[in-house]
C-alpha cells in the first residue's frame, strides 16, 4: 500500500504540474452551490412594535436596529429638525447624562448610532442587557437638554460652513432642489437660516409626535434566541407607549422637460463632479424594479464592464469611475449617472453619459451582456448573504413594503427570466436622456462649454444651497476698466469729457463729506468726516455720540508724503507698502490709481446682474496680500454702488465687509450717494450723507492730522 | 512592590485567556510551495463563497525617485490581461462567474482579490496564477491607465478638501526613506514612466517568493491544495521565470539576440526559430533549449534606509480650497513589529475612539473648538507615524485647537490614566477583536497581513494578548517618548484666498 502511494506521488511530481492543467482556457466551475434564504416572520408586540430576528451564532455579538417608519413631512423653515432630533437622541437620558452615557457605551466596547428614525446599537453578547438598559432610557426618557441642543446646532452650523469645500455635498444639495423641488421633503435644504429657526421645543415636539412604537421595527441580529428576544422586548421596549397615528401626505415633484444644465461654481476645482438624472415613478417591489436594477447594472453598475465604466474609464480614460444609480422609493424614485472628471473633458463626459443612456433606451442589450449581468447579479446576491444583516434587511423590506413573502426567495428566478426586450422596455419607459437635469459642480472656467447641452442654451447657475445665482455677462466692446473708472470720476465731478474733468480738478481740489449713522441698539449716533485732496491727500475722522456724550473712535490722515492711522487708541504710522499705497491714491476718486502701475491690481471681470440691474464687476487685489475686494459700477448710471471686501488677518481668518452706496444725487455741486450701508460681519450701519463741501485748494488741516475743525463741524450736524 | 506587579500580571493573563475563549479560534493551514509562494488556507462553510487573495510585498516604498506612484500604477495594469487572457477580459471572467474583484496598493504591499462563489475557486486560482506568471501589458493599456490613475489622484487628493494632508505630512516627516512620498505619486512621475520600467518592475517584484496566496471560504482544503500545486506550483522562479516570460513576450529576433550566448549555435538554426514560433509550449521550449536554467529566486531589493525619530519640530501652512482651518500633527512612531506599536495604538484609542475619548469629549464636545478631532496610528513595515488631526469649528483659531490637543497629550504624559479608563480601552480591544474577521475577504486579508508584515500568521488569534499586556505606564511612556514637540510635523490648513 505504502509503495503504491509513493508511485503515485512520483508520477505526480514528474507529470504533475504542467500536464494536469491547460492554462490557455479558464477552468470549468464545480456544480453550483445552493443558495438558501429563510426570511423570518416578524413578531408583533402590544404597543405596535414589530420585531425581526435573525439568529447567527458565528460571533458572540448582538445588534439592535430600531427603525420608525413614520411618513415624511415638510419641515419648511425649520428644515433639519428631524436630523437635529436624531443627533440629540444620542445626548444622554434623564437618568444617564451624556458624559456617563458615552462612558457606559465605550466601557462595553459597544457602538450606538442614533438617527432621526431610531438607532443602530451593537455589543458583545455578554453586555447585551446593559446595552438594552441604556436603549430603553434613550427611547423613554431622552434628556434633550438646552446645552446639548445648542452644542449640536453650533456644530451643524460649522458643518454648513464647510459645505463649499466639498463638491459632492454641494452637488447633492442642488440635485435635491432641482429634482424634487422645494415643496417636497426630499427637496428641502438645511441652511444657516433654517437651523437657527429650530428650537429645543421643536425637537421635543418631534419626539412626542413621531417617536412612537405605532409603526416601529426592531431588528435584532446575532447570537440570540427567540426566547431571549421576546424577554428583551417585553422588558426593555414594553413600556414604550404608543402615540397618535400619523397620516401620510402626498407630494408633487417637478417634471423635467428637456435638458436643463445647472452649474455650481467651486473655485479651484480640478475636476467637475457631474450628475445627470431625473426622478422615477417607481415604488419598492414594483414588478419592473428587478428589470430596472438589471438595466442599471448594465448601464453603470459597480463593475468594470458596465457600459459607463468601460466607455468613460477603460476606453476614454476620462475618469477614475463613472456609475449610474436607480432607486425605488415610496414617495418618488430616482435615476442618476455621473462621476468626477478632469476639467478639460467635462463636456465630452456629458456627451458620452447621455449617449449611453440614449443607447440604453433605443437598442436591446446583447445576449453576452445580459448573460454576464445575470451571473454577476446572482453572485452579488449570494455574496450579500454572508452578512446576516442582509437577511434582516430583506425581512424588514418585506413587511415595510408589503412584498410577497417569497419576494427574495424568488429573486434569482425572476432575474433569470429577464430578456433583452424587457430591459429595453423598462429603459424606454423609465429613463430618458432628453428630459434630464445635468448638474455640474466645478471650476467656472468650464461653465461656458456647457451651454450647448441646455435646451434654452443657457446654463443655470446655482449656489450650493440650490439657489439661483446670477452670472457675469460679457462686457460689450469698447468698455474697459479705464472707461469705467474715468466715467465714474467724471460722473462724480459732474462733467462729461476728460478735458472738462481736467479743468474741473483745477477749480476743485478738495472734497469734504459729512455723514451720520444711527445705531438703535446702542442708542448712539456715528459721525464721519471724510476729506480728499489733490493730488493724493486723504483724511477721515469718526466720532460716536452716545448718552455719555461724544467720543472719538478713530482717524486717519495722509498729507501726500506721510500720515498715520489711529484706531482704538493705537497709532500706526504709515510706512513701507502701506505708505506706497497711500501715495498712489488719486483725486477725485481713489480708484484712478487702478489705471497706473502700482501695487494695486484691478481686473474687470464682467457684468453681473443683481435684482435685474446690470453692474460692471471689478476685482481688486493688492500685491503680497490676501485681501480682495469686488466693486460694482452701475452700467446705466456709471457710479460705484457696491463694494465687497474680504480682509484676511495674519492668522488667515477672513473678515467680510460690504458697502452699498445708493440714492446718488447732487450734493454740494458733486454727484454723490446720499446713503451708504455698511455691513461688517453681519453688523449693519446706515450712513446718511449730511453735507458735502468743496474747495479750490487742498488745504484742510485734517490732511495733517488736525481734526479740530472737522470735529466741530460734525458736532454741529 | 514586586509581588504586587506579579499579581497584576497574573490578573492580566487570566483576563486574556477569558477573552481568547470568547471567540472561536480561526483555524488555517499554511505552507510554502517549492518556488517560494506562501500559501494560507482557511476553511469555513457558512456561506458558499470564497475569497482568493494575493499579497505582493511591493508598494510605494519600493519605488525609485522619479517614478513615484509606479507600484499603484502597475497594479492598474495588472488587470489588462495575460498571455492567455485578452485585454478587458480579466474582470469579465470574474463577473461571469458571479464574482467581484479589485486591488489596492499601500506603501508596503499590493493586494489583489477575487470574491467568488465557492464552486469557482479554480477560476480564481487560474486568474491569479496567470497574473503572476505572465501578465501582459500593451501600450494602449498603459496610456489609458496612466490617465485613469491621474483622475484617481485628482478625485481622491487634489479635488478633496484637506485631501493632500497625507502627502503633505509624509513629505515632511521623512527625509530619506521612500515613505516621504505617498502611493498615488506625482503627476510628473506618472507621466515619466517608460516601458522598461514595467518590465523591470514585474521582473523584480512579481515573483513567487514575494507573494502570499491567502484563501478563505467554503473550500475543501485537500482539493484546494491540488489546484494550488497545479496552477502555482508550476510557475518557475529565478532565471527560468525570466526566460519563460521573455519567450512569451519578446519577438523572435529580440529573444534570439538576447539569449544567443546561452543557446549557442542552435540560436541561429532554423529549427530554433521554427520551435519558437510553433505551438510548442513555453515549458517544452525551455526544456529543449534551456535545460539547465536556475530556478533560484533572485534577491529582491528593499529600502535599507533607517530614519530615527525627528529631532526638531517641522511647522508649515498649507492653503487649500477649504472653509474651516484644520490642524494636523504627525509624530514619528516605530515600525509595526516594534514592541511599542501596541501602546501607541492604544494611546490613539485613548485620544479618539468613542464619544468618551479625550479629544472628542473635551475638544469637540466640552470646549467646542473642533468640528472633529481624531487620532490614529499609521503603522508601516518600517517606522511610521501617528496623527492627531482636527478641523476647527467656525470662527475658532486653529492655534487654539492645536493648544487644546497639546494639552490633552500633555495630560497623558503627566498623569497616569485611571484603571477605569485602562479597562475601557481593553474592553474596546476585546470587542474589536471579537467582532472583526466576520467576512471571508477580511479573514483572508488579515491572515496575509500578519504573515507578510510580522511573519506570524497566528497573530490572528493571539495579537489581542499583546494589546492586553500593555500597561497604563506603557501608554504614558510612549506618549512621552513619541508624542513630543521635537518629533513632530505640525501642519495648518488654511483657506485659500480666491
Amino acid at each position: 500500500m505504502k509503495k503504491f502511494i509513493l508511485i503515485i506521488a512520483v508520477i505526480g511530481l514528474t507529470f504533475g504540474s504542467f500536464a494536469q492543467i491547460d492554462r490557455s482556457k479558464a477552468p470549468n466551475p464545480q456544480p453550483n452551490p445552493k443558495i438558501e434564504i429563510n426570511i423570518p416572520d416578524p413578531m408583533k408586540f402590544e404597543n405596535g412594535l414589530e420585531v425581526i430576528m435573525v439568529e447567527n451564532h458565528k460571533l458572540p455579538v448582538v445588534s439592535f436596529q430600531l427603525f420608525i417608519d413614520y411618513p415624511n413631512a415638510l419641515e419648511n423653515d425649520k428644515a433639519g429638525v428631524s436630523s437635529i432630533f436624531g443627533e440629540l437622541l444620542g445626548s444622554g437620558t434623564t437618568n444617564t447624562p451624556k458624559d456617563k452615557f458615552d462612558e457606559a457605551i465605550d466601557y462595553m466596547g459597544a457602538s450606538f448610532y442614533p438617527n432621526s428614525r431610531g438607532f443602530y446599537a451593537s455589543s458583545l453578547k455578554k453586555h447585551t442587557p446593559k446595552l438594552l438598559n441604556l436603549l430603553n432610557e434613550v427611547i423613554t426618557q431622552p434628556a434633550f437638554t438646552q446645552e446639548e441642543f445648542d452644542r449640536i446646532i453650533e456644530q451643524n452650523l460649522s458643518n454648513l460652513a464647510a459645505l463649499p469645500s466639498d463638491a459632492n455635498s454641494m452637488l447633492s444639495n442642488v440635485k435635491d432642489v432641482v429634482s424634487y423641488g422645494e415643496s417636497h421633503p426630499y427637496g428641502e435644504i438645511i441652511t444657516e437660516a433654517t437651523l437657527k429657526n429650530i428650537k429645543l421645543e421643536d425637537v421635543k415636539n418631534y419626539y412626542k409626535k413621531y417617536f412612537t412604537p405605532n409603526k416601529a421595527y426592531l431588528v435584532v441580529v446575532g447570537d440570540v434566541s427567540a426566547d431571549d428576544v421576546k424577554n428583551y422586548v417585553e422588558k426593555y421596549f414594553g413600556s414604550w407607549q404608543p402615540g397618535e397615528n400619523i397620516e401620510k401626505s402626498d407630494f408633487e415633484v417637478p417634471t423635467t422637460t428637456g435638458k436643463q444644465v445647472y452649474f455650481v461654481d467651486k473655485p479651484g476645482a480640478v475636476q467637475s463632479v457631474i450628475s445627470v438624472g431625473h426622478t422615477v415613478d417607481l415604488t419598492p417591489g414594483h414588478e419592473d424594479e428587478i428589470k430596472l436594477k438589471m438595466m442599471n447594472q448594465i448601464l453603470g453598475g459597480g463593475s468594470f464592464s458596465a457600459r459607463l465604466m468601460s466607455n468613460l474609464r477603460e476606453d476614454k480614460a476620462y475618469t477614475y469611475g463613472c456609475y449610474s444609480n436607480l432607486s425605488s422609493d415610496q414617495l418618488v424614485g430616482s435615476f442618476s449617472a455621473g462621476g468626477s472628471f478632469r476639467n478639460e473633458v467635462t463636456d465630452s463626459a456629458i456627451v458620452q453619459i447621455l449617449a449611453e443612456i440614449d443607447r440604453m433606451t433605443k437598442e436591446p442589450v446583447s445576449e453576452t451582456e445580459l448573460d454576464l449581468v445575470k451571473k454577476s447579479m446572482t453572485g452579488a446576491f449570494a455574496r450579500s448573504l454572508e452578512n446576516p444583516q442582509t437577511i434582516a434587511r430583506f425581512a424588514l423590506n418585506t413587511i415595510r413594503y408589503n412584498l410577497p413573502k417569497t419576494y427574495y426567495a424568488d429573486y434569482l428566478q425572476k432575474l433569470e427570466k429577464i430578456t433583452a426586450s424587457d430591459i429595453l422596455m423598462v429603459a424606454d419607459k423609465y429613463i430618458s436622456s432628453n428630459n434630464i437635469n445635468i448638474i455640474v459642480v466645478g471650476n467656472e472656467e468650464i461653465a461656458e462649454n456647457l451651454n450647448v447641452f441646455d435646451n434654452d442654451g443657457n446654463v443655470d447657475f446655482k449656489d450650493y444651497y440650490g439657489n439661483k445665482v446670477d452670472r457675469l455677462k460679457t462686457v460689450p466692446e469698447g468698455i474697459t476698466l479705464e472707461t469705467i473708472i474715468n466715467d465714474y470720476a467724471m460722473k462724480k465731478m459732474m462733467v462729461s469729457t476728460k478735458d472738462e474733468l481736467a479743468s474741473k480738478i483745477k477749480s476743485i481740489q478738495q472734497i469734504e463729506t459729512f455723514s451720520k449713522a444711527r445705531i438703535e441698539a446702542a442708542m448712539a449716533d456715528i459721525y464721519v468726516y471724510e476729506a480728499e485732496g489733490f493730488p493724493n491727500k486723504t483724511a477721515n475722522y469718526t466720532l460716536i455720540k452716545s448718552v455719555q456724550g461724544y467720543s472719538p473712535v478713530g482717524s486717519e490722515w495722509f498729507n501726500g508724503e506721510e500720515g498715520e492711522a489711529v484706531q482704538a487708541g493705537n497709532k500706526t504710522i504709515y510706512e513701507g507698502e502701506e505708505l506706497e499705497k497711500k501715495k498712489a491714491s488719486k483725486f477725485p476718486i481713489g480708484q484712478l490709481k487702478y489705471l497706473e502701475e502700482n501695487s494695486t491690481n484691478a481686473v474687470l471681470q464682467g457684468i453681473k446682474t443683481i435684482d435685474g440691474v446690470d453692474y460692471y464687476k471689478v476685482k481688486v487685489t493688492v500685491e503680497n496680500k490676501e485681501d480682495v475686494s469686488f466693486e460694482y459700477y452701475s452700467v446705466e448710471d456709471k457710479v460705484l454702488v457696491r463694494t465687497e471686501r474680504i480682509v484676511v488677518d495674519e492668522e488667515g481668518n477672513e473678515q467680510t465687509m460690504q458697502f452699498v452706496f445708493s440714492d446718488y444725487q447732487e450734493i454740494g455741486g458733486l454727484y454723490v450717494p446720499k446713503n451708504m450701508e455698511m455691513n461688517a460681519q453681519g453688523q449693519v450701519f446706515n450712513f446718511v450723507t449730511q453735507s458735502v463741501k468743496t474747495n479750490k485748494k487742498a488745504k484742510a488741516k485734517a490732511f495733517s492730522g488736525n481734526f479740530k475743525v472737522a470735529e466741530k463741524a460734525l458736532k454741529a450736524l | 512592590m514586586k509581588l504586587k506587579s506579579w499579581l497584576l500580571s497574573g490578573v492580566v493573563l487570566t483576563t486574556a485567556s477569558v477573552y481568547a475563549q470568547d471567540r472561536q479560534k480561526i483555524e488555517y493551514e499554511e505552507y510554502d510551495l517549492d518556488n517560494g509562494i506562501h500559501v494560507i488556507l482557511h476553511e469555513d462553510h457558512s456561506t458558499p463563497i470564497v475569497a482568493v487573495t494575493m499579497m505582493y510585498k511591493v508598494g510605494s516604498k519600493n519605488e525609485k525617485v522619479g517614478r513615484t506612484g509606479f507600484a499603484h500604477f502597475f497594479e492598474h495594469l495588472m488587470f489588462e490581461g495575460t498571455e492567455n487572457i485578452e485585454r478587458h477580459e480579466y474582470d469579465k471572467y470574474v463577473e461571469r462567474a458571479g464574482g467581484t474583484l479589485n486591488a489596492n496598493t499601500s506603501q508596503d504591499r499590493t493586494f489583489y482579490y477575487e470574491l467568488l462563489p465557492s464552486n469557482q475557486l479554480e477560476l480564481g486560482l487560474w486568474l491569479e496564477s496567470e497574473r503572476l506568471l505572465h501578465a501582459k501589458v500593451e501600450n494602449i493599456g498603459i496610456e489609458t491607465q496612466r490617465e485613469v490613475v491621474k483622475e484617481e489622484k485628482r478625485q481622491r487628493m487634489d479635488n478633496q478638501p484637506y485631501g493632500s494632508f497625507m502627502y503633505e505630512i509624509f513629505r515632511r516627516a521623512f527625509k530619506e526613506h521612500p515613505y516621504r512620498w505617498v502611493p498615488i505619486g506625482s503627476m510628473e512621475d506618472l507621466d515619466a514612466a517608460q516601458e522598461e520600467d514595467y518590465v523591470n518592475f514585474y521582473r523584480t517584484f512579481y515573483v513567487p517568493h514575494n507573494v502570499t496566496l491567502s484563501i478563505a471560504g467554503d473550500i475543501d482544503i485537500k482539493q484546494a491544495k491540488k489546484w494550488i500545486q497545479a496552477y502555482f506550483g508550476s510557475i518557475p522562479n529565478g532565471d527560468k521565470l525570466d526566460v519563460y516570460r521573455d519567450k512569451e513576450f519578446l519577438s523572435y529576433e529580440k529573444f534570439a539576440k538576447k539569449y544567443e550566448d546561452q543557446v549557442g549555435e542552435q540560436a541561429s538554426s532554423s529549427k530554433f526559430a521554427q520551435d519558437f514560433n510553433s505551438e510548442m509550449s513555453t515549458e517544452a521550449f525551455l526544456k529543449k533549449y534551456f535545460p539547465s536554467l536556475s530556478t533560484k529566486p533572485h534577491a529582491i531589493p528593499r529600502p535599507s534606509i533607517k530614519e530615527g525619530l525627528l529631532e526638531k519640530e517641522i511647522r508649515d501652512t498649507i492653503y487649500d480650497n477649504i472653509q474651516l482651518p484644520a490642524v494636523a500633527m504627525a509624530y514619528r512612531t516605530p515600525e509595526l513589529n516594534h514592541e511599542d506599536h501596541y501602546a501607541v495604538d492604544m494611546l490613539t484609542m485613548l485620544l479618539s475612539q468613542g464619544n468618551s475619548s479625550r479629544l472628542t469629549k473635551n475638544i469637540v464636545e466640552k470646549q467646542q473648538k473642533a468640528l472633529m478631532a481624531i487620532s490614529f496610528p499609521f503603522p508601516l513595515e518600517d517606522p511610521g507615524i501617528a496623527i492627531n488631526l482636527a478641523i476647527a469649528n467656525m470662527g475658532v483659531d486653529p492655534a487654539e485647537v492645536e493648544k487644546a490637543i497639546n494639552e490633552e497629550v500633555a495630560d497623558i504624559q503627566k498623569n497616569l490614566i485611571s484603571d477605569q479608563e485602562m479597562e475601557k480601552l481593553k474592553n474596546m480591544i476585546e470587542s474589536d477583536f471579537i467582532s472583526s474577521n466576520s467576512t471571508m475577504a477580511g479573514i483572508a486579508e488579515t491572515l496575509a497581513d500578519y504573515y507578510v508584515y510580522q511573519n506570524d500568521t497566528e497573530l490572528i488569534n493571539t495579537e489581542i494578548k499583546r494589546y492586553l499586556a500593555v500597561t497604563k505606564e506603557d501608554i504614558q511612556r510612549v506618549a512621552r517618548k513619541y508624542f513630543t514637540e521635537e518629533n513632530r510635523v505640525v501642519l495648518y490648513y488654511l483657506p485659500k484666498a480666491e
